[in-house]
């Protein structure tokens, strides 16, 4: 069976069907950055992954996965953490996990990626573009890229919270990673 | 006529009276607005009696530097001839007691916003100086600094009050009516 297995992977490497795949390193960075009575709050998610699968060819016409651990949300303060958990926020024991999945990567003029596609977090999926750069060699490389998410189109932040007059509707999203081919 | 701004040597004048009336006002605001905020649950309501609680803090601060240049420039009315000296030291002890307190009270408040997380703007447009880094261990202490404080305050603000009756009630003297109305009995 082993033996199957392994002449059957070595027969798809052979052939150049096998995923070609950049995951995450640990050094990446996910920040998230609400606004508290006008002014910016930044917080940051420790665990999450990202995921390029370039089977297809270049960046361009590639699938980008990003999952992250909405438990793992720091304000770098106990009580807002708490809070943040809570069913009005991430509501973390119902929805642990965000996970972005693009439809289609292509290049823009800025010299620069599009990833179009849709997240998924708190039991809503929505259409989003992720804009990101890209730099690096043949293994290893950098992605980075900022985005704006209206907060309240996912339902985090209901209630009360909803109105944005303290806590602002609109979150800065901000990312860091280096990816190495696998 | 005009208002005696100034006070006299027997009795306040409005700048005084000003300063103790507002203050008075603010503080019991503080008092209320404080011991609500901190027992509600975490809304943006919560988060907007803070920022006041924390505005008129400071605004409380700003009058106390102010009122206590204008104490010093300005000697108080004189006490009753019948004060006994001992009362008479008791009281002028008391009453720079009180002076601290307007200081320390708004002072540790600002430490503990300071040393949290929450960035804070004076009544939700002034920029604040933000003087020390985040810490969360520094925060717990000084609110429980702030608490003590503010718990001192209104026991010798109630013994003020309490002071000001018994003059007014049992003395029957003028000390309240000067802070309220700038006069004298008789007058």
């Amino acid at each position: 069976m082993r033996l199957i297995a392994s002449l059957l992977l070595s027969t798809l490497a052979a052939s150049g069907a096998v995923a070609d795949e950049w995951r995450m390193q640990d050094e990446g960075e996910l920040l998230f950055e609400p606004t508290w009575e006008g002014q910016a709050l930044p917080g940051r998610f420790e665990n999450f992954d990202v995921c390029l699968d370039t089977s297809d060819g270049g960046i361009a016409g590639s699938k980008l996965t990003v999952t992250v651990q909405l438990d793992s949300a720091d304000m770098d303060d106990p009580d807002i953490n708490e809070a943040i958990a809570g069913a009005e926020w991430f509501a973390v024991d119902k929805f642990p996990a965000a996970t972005f999945t693009s439809d289609a990567i292509e290049a823009t003029p800025e010299e620069g990626y599009l990833a179009s596609g849709h997240l998924d977090l708190k039991g809503v999926r929505l259409p989003l573009d992720v804009p990101f750069q890209w730099s690096g060699s043949d293994g290893r490389a950098a992605m980075t890229g900022e985005l704006v998410i209206d907060r309240t189109r996912f339902d985090v932040g209901s209630g009360e919270w909803a109105s944005g007059d303290t806590i602002g509707t609109a979150v800065r999203v901000r990312f860091k990673v280096t990816l190495e081919r696998q | 006529m005009t208002i005696p701004f100034r006070n006299s040597a027997d009795s306040w004048g409005a700048t005084a009276r000003g300063f103790h009336w507002l203050i008075a006002a603010l503080v019991l605001a503080q008092f209320v607005i404080g011991s609500i905020a901190e027992d509600m649950k975490l809304t943006p309501a919560k988060l907007d009696l803070f920022v006041w609680h924390k505005s008129i803090g400071v605004t409380v601060l700003l009058l106390a530097v102010l009122r206590l240049a204008w104490r010093l420039a300005n000697p108080p009315p004189a006490m009753p001839a019948a004060t006994p000296p001992w009362e008479r030291k008791f009281a002028a002890a008391a009453h720079w007691v009180l002076y601290l307190l307007l200081f320390a009270v708004p002072l540790s408040g600002w430490w503990v916003s300071d040393a949290s997380r929450v960035p804070f703007k004076g009544f939700f447009f002034l920029p604040m100086p933000d003087f020390i880094e985040t810490d969360r261990a520094l925060q717990e202490g000084a609110a429980e600094v702030h608490e003590v404080l503010t718990m001192t305050l209104l026991i010798v603000v109630l013994g003020h009050v309490a002071a000001a009756l018994r003059h007014h009630f049992l003395l029957r003297d003028d000390v309240l009516r000067r802070m309220l109305t700038g006069r004298r009995n008789g007058n």
